[in-house]
């Protein structure tokens, strides 16, 4: 069967997370009047444990969902799309890392909600492996945390207690908290290397995947605004200066969105070319996520300059998860090492 | 979403592949004039005589009456042989066929399609002249009535293959001027009838793709109208739904395959003004990769612009991304195939000899049948329902 549409279940899937998350963490949280928002909106972090959004598609023995990549890559295009907090890409991970490590112990109280997990990233190189070293972004962080980092070597979770000289930064994204921290040869509390289990090329397509929820959703904004505002008593998507802007950011879009349900599929039928089709989207996923904020942020003109409209953190959510993909240098090699697939499917 | 192949599905690809091994053309197509009109001919006869003529086409015209998965699957095998595609034959299977299939008569059924499946004829499309390019309403060709015939006088130009063809789909004016897209007839033309001249235009990849072609009150009869007097808009509109994404899929296929061509060309020449091969320079490698990843993601909207359009319904216009997309990535490979040929890259022949001309005439893909500029238009009206934006 060659049908790559949604399945009613899948669907419903995206309704029930886009609903959510519409009540609960709506763009207008973001607004600079309101402050940092809290990183579960309205909602409390159990609120979303409780919406099986963290153990979307781990196994049901070990308390979740039982859904697969595909779903999961579906959820966090939402998630993508709301601009929700990395820590939930962090928590879903997390799970994955600790079921393939065995430790149901570390894997039932992210489930839960009760142990939220942040996104961390190793500044300047560095490895992720058993043992961590070196200097560190934390992403929403805050105290009682675990932390999630992954390159292409493996996924580690590390506690937060056990680093030292935690401060505050500047962030380039503002609707997220960040922080710099130091690990002194810290032991992972888990440690999941790539050969051993798909967790890292997981987060590399949950990431890719949050990209196409951006992608879209700034996409869809300026044609929106692109209807609405007039200029020379007309619509300024009259224009086609406007207009082929927006055709491009359509065609940028689906291509993204294409490859990562392909990708998706690919992971969960285990199919040859998976770690292929992954490592493309780590590629492309970025850099439309950037192209398309960057052209929907001037299609808005000097309101998409403001603080006020919400386009601008698209832009800056962008550059703070292609950072968490790692260099696009090594993001290209990693490509260029795997094999061309030959027929697909 | 699912993406498995059925076992009939891949019992489909094993045949097809077997039988391109055995009756692909083993000698280079040449890109020009008489030789490649006979070769794509001689192609397609032998596709007639293997039983793979129309693969798109209704059973009961003579074709296979494929489902499109598997036409998809048809056209993914040739591009994995290198066998060609249609060639100077494309108008007649892809859209002067079909368009007689969709509208025309049983006389003209009888009399028009089995010589295009048999590989005996090649048509072109008198679409375009000097006033209607993009805008093709704007034809102003005349036909005017006489007797049981319409004798058609102006000009086409851009006409591909025209010199080579023995029939043209023409489109021309029978009734008023306004509204455009009325009074337009879309009829058959006889490339032999009296009145008609054929002269060939050297394109700028050194070859004589397309003719201007002028009407001197040339004869073509009430019988070979198709669609009906006045409502050639209409006729030429109902093929749109032909091209559902087999061969999108197709293209995409060919990409990769010339992408792969491409990094192992870099993997062969020397970096250009460093040590090492091509591959290693970091700044090819970079846009190799990148082409790569983009590549891959077109393969993916093809697949899924066929799972939209697999279960029959008119297609969305998601097809005009498909085409856009692989024409700007072909051009992308094109450019990047320059810079790792380097200094030798200025030659048409010696290293450069499958990538010169190439390069050149790929400028095509993103002009003919709808250029970037009116894709882009239909993608932010249709797909994104924005004002018309011309």
């Amino acid at each position: 069967m060659i049908d790559l549409r949604l399945t009613p279940d899948q669907q419903q899937i995206i309704d029930s997370v886009a609903g959510f998350l519409a009540r609960e963490l709506p763009l207008e949280r973001l607004r600079p009047s309101e402050g940092r928002p809290s990183r579960a909106g309205g909602a409390s972090w159990p609120d979303l444990a409780a919406q099986g959004w963290f153990g979307l598609a781990a196994p049901e023995e070990i308390g979740g969902a039982g859904f697969t990549a595909v779903e999961e890559a579906l959820a966090h295009r939402e998630f993508g799309r709301f601009l929700a907090s990395p820590a939930i890409l962090a928590s879903a991970l997390a799970v994955h890392a600790a079921h393939a490590a065995g430790s149901a112990d570390l894997a039932l109280p992210v489930l839960e909600g009760e142990r939220p997990v942040a996104l961390a990233g190793l500044i300047g190189g560095g490895a992720v492996g058993p043992v961590v070293s070196g200097e560190l972004h934390l992403l929403d962080c805050e105290p009682g945390d675990l932390l999630l980092l992954w390159d292409e070597r493996g996924v580690a979770i590390l506690d937060r207690d056990s680093l030292s000289d935690l401060r505050e930064v500047a962030g380039l994204d503002g609707s997220v908290r960040l922080q710099r921290a130091r690990a002194e040869r810290v032991e992972a509390l888990a440690f999941v290397p790539a050969a051993s289990a798909p967790v890292a090329r997981r987060a590399n397509l949950l990431a890719a995947a949050a990209l196409a929820g951006m992608a879209e959703a700034v996409r869809d904004m300026a044609v929106e605004f692109a209807k609405v505002r007039i200029q020379f008593d007309k619509p300024i998507g009259s224009f086609q200066a406007v207009a082929h802007h927006c055709a491009d950011m359509e065609i940028r879009a689906r291509a993204l969105s294409s490859q990562v349900a392909f990708a998706a599929v690919a992971e969960r039928d285990g199919r040859a070319d998976a770690p292929f089709q992954i490592a493309a989207a780590a590629v492309t996923a970025p850099a439309t996520a950037i192209a398309n904020a960057t052209i929907a942020i001037r299609i808005h003109g000097a309101m998409g300059f403001t603080a006020e409209a919400g386009v601008h953190h698209y832009l800056k959510r962008a550059h703070l998860l292609e950072r968490m993909l790692g260099p696009p240098r090594l993001r290209q090699r990693a490509l260029m090492r795997e094999p061309s697939p030959e027929t697909l499917g | 979403m699912e993406f498995q192949y059925s076992a009939e599905e891949r019992e489909f690809r094993e045949r097809v592949r077997l039988w391109l091994e055995d009756n692909k053309p083993r000698e280079a197509r040449p890109d020009d004039g008489m030789p490649m009109r006979e070769f794509d001919l001689a192609w397609q006869r032998k596709k007639y005589e293997g039983g793979w003529a129309g693969i798109a086409w209704p059973t009961e015209y003579g074709g296979l009456g494929l489902s499109l998965v598997q036409q998809m699957i048809w056209y993914e095998e040739c591009a994995r042989a290198r066998a060609p595609l249609e060639g100077c034959l494309s108008i007649a299977l892809n859209h002067a066929g079909p368009t007689i299939i969709a509208v025309g008569t049983e006389e003209q059924k009888a009399r028009y399609l089995p010589p295009i499946l048999r590989g005996e004829v090649v048509w072109c499309q008198g679409f375009s002249e000097p006033g209607a390019g993009s805008d093709l309403a704007g034809v102003r060709t005349r036909a005017v009535a006489d007797g049981d015939r319409l004798l058609l006088s102006g000009q086409k130009i851009w006409t591909s293959h025209a010199h080579l063809a023995d029939y043209q789909e023409t489109l021309v004016r029978t009734g008023p001027t306004t509204p455009k897209h009325k009074g337009l007839t879309w009829l058959i033309c006889d490339m032999k009838a009296p009145g008609i001249t054929i002269r060939p235009i050297l394109t700028m990849a050194n070859n004589h793709h397309f003719c201007e072609v002028f009407y001197d009150n040339a004869p073509v009869p009430l019988s070979d109208v198709v669609g009906g007097i006045d409502n050639g808009w209409k006729t030429a509109m109902s093929t749109l739904s032909f091209e559902r994404g087999g061969l999108s899929a197709g293209r995409a296929a060919e990409l990769r395959y010339l992408l792969e061509e491409l990094i192992d060309l870099a993997r062969e020449r020397p970096a250009p003004g460093g040590s090492g091969s091509a591959l290693e320079d970091e700044e090819i490698a970079a846009q190799l990769a990148v082409l790569r990843a983009e590549v891959a993601a077109l393969q993916s909207m093809v697949f899924a612009t066929i799972s939209r359009n697999a279960e029959g319904g008119p297609p969305g216009h998601e097809a005009s991304i498909d085409y856009l997309c692989c024409g700007e990535l072909l051009q992308r490979i094109r450019l990047l195939s320059l810079h790792i040929l380097g200094d030798e890259a200025v030659e048409l022949g010696g290293a450069a000899e499958h990538w010169g001309n190439p390069y050149l005439g790929d400028r095509y893909y993103l002009i003919a049948g709808g250029s970037a500029e009116i894709r882009r238009n239909i993608i932010a009206e249709r797909v994104l329902g924005l004002p018309r934006s011309y």
